[in-house]
Formats: C-alpha cells, sequence, structure tokens
C-alpha cells in the first residue's frame, strides 16, 4: 500500500532548539493543527502547500463538466470529500505527522501526489498536498510554524 | 588576562521602563481592523468547508435526505428573509460552506467593546435567523453534522489559522512601537 505520509521536526525546520515539558507538547499540538488547517486551506484554494509546486494544473474540460454537477468545478481535490477528510495529523514525539492512513483513500492521494512508480504512470496530474522526501510546506506556511515557535517563548 | 564589565545601571532602568510602556491599551481603530483581519480569515476557511474551530478540520459532509435532494436537483432551501417563503438556491454537495441563501455568512460581522481603557473586538451574527442557524449547526438539530463557526470559550478556540492573523498583527503594532519609542 502506498504511503503518503511527511513527518517533520517543526523546530528543527525552524532552526530553534526545542523547549522542554509542557510548553513543547502545547506547541506542536497547535502546529499539528496549523498544518492541517494550512494544507486545506491551500487546495481548497487550487494552490499546493508544498514548495516549488504553485498552482495545481487546471482540470480538463470533460472532467470539469462532470465534477461540476456535484461538486465546484475547480482542482480542489474535492469530488466528494472522502479523501481530504481522511487527511490526519499528529504529534509523534518531537515531530508532525501529516498523512491518509485510510487505505481507499491514500491510493487517490498516492495518485495526485505521485509517490508512488504506479501512480507515476497514471493519467492524473500532480496536484501534490504532501511534502515528498526532500521536499517542506511552503514560506508562508512555514513562517506561520516560527510565528507559534515564538509566541510560546514570549 | 582580565575583563571587567561596566552596566550602566541608569541606562538600563529607562530601557526596562520603555519596555513596560510598549504595553498599551489596544485602540478601537486597531480593534476594528483586527476583528475585520479575523473575519476575513473565518469567511475564507468557512467557504472552502474548514471549520474556523481549532482541531476539527473539515466541515462533515452532508447526509441523509438533504445530501439526496442535493445530489438529485443540485438545490437546497431556504427561507429568504426571515418569516419569508422558502426558496430554492443552487447548491454542491462539496464544499461543505454552510450556504444556501448566503444570509447566514451576511451576518456574520465584528464589532468593538471599550473594555477598562482598552478594547476587545468581537464577533458574532447580528440577526436571529443567522444565530438560530449557528445554534441549530451547534446542537446539531435535525440530525445535521457538528459544525459551529463561533468556538465556545473556554474548551473551544479558534482555528491555528484565524489565531495567526492575529499573532501577525501584534506583531505588527509591537514592532510600530518599538520603532516608535526605542
Amino acid at each position: 500500500m502506498p504511503k503518503v505520509e511527511y513527518k517533520f521536526d517543526p523546530f528543527k525546520a525552524a532552526g530553534v532548539p526545542a523547549p522542554k515539558g509542557a510548553a513543547k507538547n502545547t506547541i506542536l499540538k497547535d502546529i499539528k493543527d496549523f498544518i492541517k488547517e494550512s494544507v486545506l486551506k491551500d487546495v481548497g484554494a487550487t494552490v499546493s502547500p508544498v514548495e516549488g509546486h504553485g498552482k495545481f494544473q487546471r482540470l480538463s474540460k470533460k472532467y470539469k463538466d462532470k465534477k461540476g454537477k456535484t461538486a465546484s468545478p475547480i482542482p480542489n481535490l474535492e469530488l466528494e470529500g472522502d479523501m481530504l477528510g481522511a487527511l490526519k495529523t499528529r504529534v509523534e514525539k518531537s515531530s508532525v505527522w501529516i498523512g491518509i492512513e485510510n487505505d481507499t483513500q491514500a491510493k487517490k492521494a498516492d495518485n495526485h501526489n505521485k509517490v508512488s512508480a504506479k501512480s507515476k504512470s497514471t493519467s492524473v496530474p500532480m496536484r501534490r498536498f504532501i511534502p515528498g522526501k526532500k521536499e517542506t510546506f511552503r514560506k508562508s506556511i512555514m513562517d506561520g510554524i516560527k510565528r507559534i515557535i515564538r509566541s510560546h517563548e514570549e | 588576562m582580565k575583563f571587567t564589565a561596566k552596566v550602566d545601571y541608569k541606562a538600563l532602568g529607562n530601557l526596562e521602563e520603555k519596555i513596560a510602556d510598549l504595553a498599551e491599551p489596544v485602540d478601537k481603530k486597531q480593534a476594528q481592523t483586527l476583528g475585520k483581519l479575523i473575519l476575513k480569515e473565518m469567511k475564507s476557511l468557512i467557504r472552502k468547508g474548514i471549520s474556523p474551530l481549532q482541531g476539527k478540520g473539515k466541515f462533515p459532509k452532508y447526509k441523509g435526505s438533504y445530501k439526496d435532494r442535493i445530489r438529485k436537483t443540485g438545490k437546497a432551501y431556504a427561507k429568504k428573509s426571515p418569516g419569508g417563503r422558502a426558496r430554492a438556491f443552487a447548491k454542491r454537495l462539496t464544499p461543505v460552506n454552510l450556504k444556501v441563501s448566503g444570509h447566514q455568512m451576511k451576518s456574520l460581522i465584528s464589532w468593538t467593546k471599550k473594555v477598562k481603557g482598552s478594547h476587545e473586538a468581537i464577533i458574532g451574527y447580528r440577526s436571529k435567523f443567522a444565530k438560530d442557524k449557528e445554534l441549530g449547526h451547534r446542537e446539531r438539530k435535525n440530525n445535521q453534522g457538528f459544525r459551529p463557526t463561533i468556538p465556545k470559550a473556554p474548551r473551544e478556540g479558534f482555528a491555528r489559522r484565524i489565531q495567526d492573523v492575529y499573532l501577525k498583527f501584534y506583531n505588527g503594532v509591537i514592532n510600530k512601537q518599538t520603532k516608535k519609542r526605542i
């Protein structure tokens, strides 16, 4: 089963030492929620939350007409809402994990994110919403993470 | 080699006074601006089907007969105005954006309140009709999903994206005051 997930240490990414104890847990919980909201918001705005990916490719005319009957006719990765509904985040030690665990939804997510070799051969255009290896979230999201860490320092 | 350090306690005292002085009360204009910024972010999230409450993520999907009706007819019904006749409005299954007639979101506004020499920004609904809608979403009336838009303290809070709006705003205010005074 393709694994569509991303785990990262936000303190390392922000270049600040991690605080100890309860403060660290509070910060990680806030960052976990911030990341989920940011990913959902960016996808809703048809923009990739992953650095360097920019706007999502437009829908084909045929699919746009089909999708537009029951859902918004824009590339927001939402037809019935099952895949984005399955997007989960959690705190793991000093890191934050984001991904999709449900098998059916993970397959869809794989096709959009192009993680597995099989997904790369499908005709679905890449619309990455979870960073791959050596990738990170876009600058505005990383800036928000830094602000959360700093707000707890003060 | 020996190093000695001299501390200018007078200068240090002045600096402490200046830093303490930075904690100025929020004026009405600042509270108004903040309220508007929060509203903008709230509505932006709701439009995309995202709850403005922390940790809730996407709004629960539409279900049951309501979902079936939207799927079949592409329409949902709402009273055009409070007490008015029910009218059909175009509606899609996704995003779950709470919009039928648009009355509820239009009624979501911000205002300010003076509290102990400072000002607070308050977010709320103007009309009773919209307040009832919000209550219906919170209390899951008619078996609808849990989709409140205004957090209930102390157990609920605004989404981190919205909290980020006021973090950015206050950082800006503090930076301005620091530049002015130091």
